[in-house]
């Protein structure tokens, strides 16, 4: 589904990835986990077009991507969930979900089937529809955020630390609905932090440390490896 | 003071005052997108109200004379995004002095075509500009009522599109973080258009309307644009409506004191923008990272 | 100073003094006197803009109430105009100082309209006091001395002799200081710049010439109204200025001798000219940014290579940071139950650190633990909600953060914040300034405790870069450096504040390996010269090796605290940052 080849970003002078490969299978969830300053975050944002790519490649299903504008990319089936959720707090819960399907404002009857699909898998949403989302709690936001990228119905899902500052119960929750997610057949690529939790639920992982990639190997692998331990605490 | 004049001065404020507040919703609309805004603001309202002349005084519709005026400028207000805005970004003042350069541009092709001297615009509503009809006994000028109701109804379509239609949601995105609305796909640089685009709307429709009751001479931009700036802080620029309040009420202050001070009453338009940006210093737009 | 430049100011003023006999008719030398105290006002308006990063767009305010100053006391006193003048340049300071000290809190697009509204307030007062002032029918009979070419050397030689005093202001350790604040506000306080200070300093002294320009405005034709002074005028001084070149020493003759030109030649154009004012301000603005002198400048610049030869300096480090501390007792800093609330996020939670001194102090914690935040209540970017933060015993409650800093709180940036407009060594002797005494007349005037001093820091300063291994890159602008290298300017002007802490944030962010090590080896000697360290960090190798002591932050609180050794093994650690680590799940 995706393949990242050698990527380098620059912002300003610094290289923040330094030649990063990775892939991700169709039908996979692949977790990228690494302690902060790792380039994760500027990871998908290369992918997604909002971080200056200076060498290397992106390859969506065999497509180069990494020439798109950002606003193109969602587009083609890929969902960025951003770090810290992003959602507009001004507006209401409804609204931030239409702003999710812009691309397909004009087929209403579209809209609609996929936002009562988003309210089913999310409840606790659709019993706040009208509220303004900047009152929502974080676990709430997090799920709006979520059903906002899932409104383009997408194939590929990107999320960004979807557990930071979340309590562990609502952690958990939402790993549950990732993995739901999965099962019907979306690929995902999670970026995390907590690294426990990621490599339950993932097929896969890369550990990234300073802008480069230092371990990779299924999930259950990486979960009885010492040396994670040692990506995130020094050695 | 009788209180038929005072309700014809209230008439006479709200007029003015919501013309500042057209001024200050196109400052409003460009700088929560774009952090930026069109310092020559002024000087296509003064823009709008002489092409207006012209084609009033040829003999066209009032109607169709407002659609050409708002097409012209919205054209205008295209081109200064592209000029006078992306060239330079929001992270200098630069843009400040390059839309005031664009404004003074403005000033000079207006000279050019229709002179130096002041002009003076005729009624909207046909007849004599100081026509009058009776309200409960009260005079009113029938000018300034017009004023009121188009920018009644002008405001309305402006809050419509911004808070019940989805470009109206997107921009309130832009606002919010422009690498957000980009991944919900949103084109970040067609919404700067846009709202450039709107702000010279609105400018031209002022000019419009503003026509009859002031007197036209190039260089009155200026003035109009430091006004309009002053009823958006007045308002706290953080929504339509505040500022639309603060408009109105800048209106309502200004004829008052200069009914009170003919000599000076011109001061306290500026001494209010002043003195409340000094005590209003932490920012008057609503600073999109403070959550 | 070069040989050539006494000769070329005696062939400026040569030029000036044959410049009228040589024009044909009376009308140029008046063309020439305007051109000269146009000059002056825009000299004064470039400090403010070019040096201090401000803006103005009501400096005919200061303009008028100068012409206006001279005007009356000559016409309704007899002064003479040698009082007036100097009175005229006092009062519209006055003005400039007094329209500052509030203004300057607000900044930017709202300082400009502050301008725009003061400008204003001046022309309607000119207008319309018209006991005061005249109106539009204005003053009359004010006294025009010398004949005109007498005048065009007095207005001439003041010009001369003001742009001389600002070379040597803006040239000197002032000039720097002022870039720097104009380049990170935030930076320029951590080394003790009192930023509101120089901002109102600044803008006063721009408002002096200003009005001294207007006083020369007001004795030319023996008659002034309020016609001349419209924000058109206003625009006008800016244009000049950005034509000429913001920040360049001669970009305001320069530009201002460009508009007179074209003003000239375009009388015959009589309503177009201004269509070119606005043309070339836009060109200017979007393809000529720094102005004709600047492209100049710029281009010439290329050229010149500037490097130094590394000096033979004996880096006695201790000597140099005036080793501090060692005496004191008891913690360095210390913080008590400090707690910090964003908008029913909590950043920081009752956090108690203490710091001992000559140690290096780590804290670490995932993300959006609060670090960043900890580090922005210690120097006092941010009031504390609760609790106190102290400093060798003292409480450092309501002290901004440029005191917090002259009490040796030094600190470097995680994205990097080095005066962009200043070379290397110009940053780290800026670093100095809670060590200097020197005033600003003496930097004006070049008296000898300011050259004393700036050589006396020049010599430190080299010393530092020295001691980081850069001092070969002294004379390169900051920003052409390599990242690991501006990373080591940052330290070396933190170090010229001779602190006796320092905070670090993120301190090898982005580095290499060779980088790192030799981060680890300066503070290694850092910590032997007596200086204690607490520093922010995500590389976890780095942290553990040069720490002596961990603390850990998580949602605000402080979970762990303890030898690098000991946080490593630290269960609640490993859960912070990796969740439920080798515990069994059973979600599969």
């Amino acid at each position: 589904m995706l393949a990242v080849k050698n990527l380098r970003v620059h912002y300003g002078k610094i290289e923040v990835l330094k030649g990063v490969s990775l892939e991700v299978r169709a039908g996979e969830i692949v977790t990228v986990i690494g302690s902060n300053g790792a380039g994760k975050t500027t990871l998908l944002r290369a992918v997604s077009g909002l971080a200056p790519i200076v060498a290397g490649e992106v390859m969506l299903e065999g497509r180069p991507i990494h020439r798109t504008p950002p606003h193109r990319i969602s587009r083609l089936g890929v969902a960025h969930i951003p770090q810290g959720r992003q959602i507009v707090p001004d507006l209401s819960v409804e609204d931030n979900l239409r702003l999710g399907a812009y691309r397909l404002a004009r087929d209403r009857s579209k809209v609609r089937e996929f936002m009562a699909r988003e309210y089913e898998r999310f409840p606790q949403l659709s019993e706040r529809r009208g509220q303004i989302a900047g009152s929502l709690s974080g676990g709430e936001q997090q799920m709006l955020a979520i059903a906002r990228g899932l409104m383009m119905d997408p194939r590929f899902v990107m999320m960004d630390e979807p557990s930071l500052g979340l309590a562990p119960k609502v952690v958990d929750e939402i790993m549950t609905t990732l993995q739901a997610l999965n099962r019907q057949g979306v690929t995902l690529l999670l970026v995390e932090q907590a690294a426990a939790e990621a490599l339950v639920l993932a097929h896969r992982g890369y550990v990234m440390r300073t802008g480069e990639v230092f371990l990779s190997g299924p999930a259950d692998e990486l979960r009885r490896d010492p040396r994670v331990i040692e990506g995130y605490l020094g050695g | 003071m009788s209180p038929e004049s005072l309700l014809q001065i209230l008439v006479g404020g709200v007029a003015v005052g919501s013309i500042y507040a057209l001024i200050a919703q196109g400052f409003y609309i460009t700088h929560r997108t774009t952090l930026t805004l069109n310092f020559g603001q002024g000087d296509f309202l003064m823009l709008g109200a002489f092409l207006g002349l012209t084609l009033v005084k040829a003999g066209v519709p009032i109607l169709f004379t407002a659609l050409i005026v708002v097409a012209v400028l919205a054209a205008l207000g295209v081109l200064l995004e592209r000029v006078a805005i992306r060239p330079v970004g929001h992270l200098t003042l630069s843009w400040v002095l390059t839309t005031m350069g664009f404004g003074v541009i403005i000033q000079n092709v207006a000279t050019a075509f229709w002179g130096k001297s002041s002009q003076s615009f005729p009624s909207l509503v046909g007849g004599k500009v100081v026509d009058v009809i009776r309200v409960a006994g009260v005079g009113i000028v029938v000018e300034e009522l017009f004023i009121i109701i188009a920018s009644i109804l002008i405001m309305g379509g402006y809050l419509f599109l911004l808070n019940r239609t989805l470009t109206g949601k997107a921009l309130a995105a832009v606002a919010f973080s422009r690498d957000t609305a980009a991944l919900l796909g949103v084109d970040v640089r067609r919404m700067a258009i846009l709202v450039y685009a709107i702000a010279a709307i609105l400018a031209a429709v002022s000019g419009i309307l503003v026509g009859p009751i002031t007197s036209l001479h190039p260089f009155m931009g200026v003035k109009f644009a430091i006004k309009g700036f002053a009823a958006g802080i007045m308002g706290g620029f953080m929504s339509p409506v505040g500022i639309w309040v603060g408009g109105i009420l800048l209106g309502i202050i200004e004829l008052f004191s200069n009914l009170i001070s003919s000599q000076f009453g011109d001061l306290y338009p500026f001494l209010i923008i002043i003195l409340v940006l000094i005590f209003r210093p932490s920012g008057l737009f609503r600073d999109p990272t403070s959550r | 100073m070069s040989p050539l430049r006494p000769l070329v100011w005696i062939a400026v003023v040569v030029v000036l003094y044959v410049l009228p006999s040589a024009l044909p008719t009376q009308y140029f030398t008046l063309l020439l006197q305007t051109a000269a105290y146009d000059t002056i006002v825009v000299v004064g308006l470039n400090l403010l803009v070019g040096f201090s990063g401000q803006i103005s767009l009501g400096h005919a305010g200061f303009f008028a109430i100068g012409a206006y100053t001279t005007s009356l006391l000559t016409t309704s006193y007899g002064l003479s105009l040698w009082l007036t003048l100097p009175a005229a340049g006092a009062f519209a300071g006055a003005a400039g100082f007094l329209l500052a000290l509030p203004a300057i809190r607000t900044k930017g697009l709202y300082l400009a309209m502050i301008t725009v509204g003061f400008g204003f307030v001046v022309e309607i007062l000119a207008q319309r006091w018209v006991d005061l002032t005249g109106g539009t029918m204005g003053i009359y009979a004010i006294p025009q001395p010398f004949g005109p070419v007498g005048y065009f050397y007095l207005v001439a030689g003041v010009a001369v002799a003001l742009q001389l005093a600002m070379n040597h202001l803006t040239g000197s350790l002032w000039g720097k200081t002022l870039l720097a604040l104009k380049g990170s506000e935030e930076a320029a306080q951590s080394v003790g710049i009192r930023v509101v200070r120089w901002k109102v300093v600044a803008f006063g002294v721009s408002a002096v010439y200003a009005g001294i320009g207007g006083a020369f405005f007001g004795h030319q034709n023996g008659y002034i109204n309020s016609d001349s002074f419209t924000f058109g005028a206003s625009l006008y001084y800016l244009v000049a200025l950005v034509i000429g070149g913001v920040g360049s020493n001669y970009g305001p003759v320069v530009g201002t001798v460009f508009l007179a030109f074209i003003t000239h030649f375009s009388a015959g154009l009589y309503e177009q000219r201004f269509f070119l004012l606005g043309g070339f301000l836009l060109f200017t603005l979007v393809f000529l940014p720094d102005g004709i002198v600047g492209t100049l400048e710029k281009w010439l610049k290329r050229r010149r290579e500037t490097r130094l030869a590394p000096p033979e300096v004996e880096v006695d480090l201790a000597r140099v940071l005036a080793a501090p501390a060692n005496g004191h007792e008891g913690a360095l800093l210390e913080t008590a139950e400090l707690t910090k609330h964003y908008a029913g996020v909590t950043a920081v939670e009752r956090v108690a650190l203490t710091i001992e001194p000559g140690t290096i102090h780590a804290l670490i914690g995932p993300n959006g633990a609060g670090k960043t935040t900890f580090i922005n209540l210690i120097t006092g970017r941010i009031p504390a909600d609760r609790g106190r933060v102290f400093y060798r015993g003292r409480h450092l409650d309501g002290l901004a953060t440029p005191d917090r800093a002259r009490l040796g709180i030094a600190r470097t940036f995680q994205n990097l914040q080095l005066f962009p407009d200043l070379t290397v060594l110009e940053n780290v002797l800026v670093g100095f300034h809670r060590h200097g005494e020197a005033t600003l007349l003496e930097y004006a005037l070049g008296l000898p405790r300011a050259r004393r001093e700036t050589a006396r820091h020049t010599g430190q300063a080299l010393a530092l870069l020295s001691f980081l291994g850069i001092s070969e890159l002294a004379g390169l602008r900051a920003t052409e450096l390599a990242y690991g290298h501006q990373k080591l300017c940052e330290l070396a002007r933190a170090l010229a504040v001779k602190p006796d802490i320092i905070l670090l944030d993120e301190p090898v962010a982005g580095a290499n390996r060779t980088e790192v090590d030799r981060i680890v080896q300066i503070l290694g000697r850092l910590r032997a010269a007596g200086i204690t360290i607490l520093l922010v960090e995500h590389n976890m190798d780095f942290v553990m090796r040069i720490s002596d002591r961990v603390s850990v932050l998580n949602f605000g609180e402080k979970i762990a605290e303890g030898t690098p050794e000991e946080v490593r093994a630290n269960p609640q650690v490993i859960e912070a940052y990796l969740g439920h680590w080798g515990a069994a799940d059973a979600r599969r």
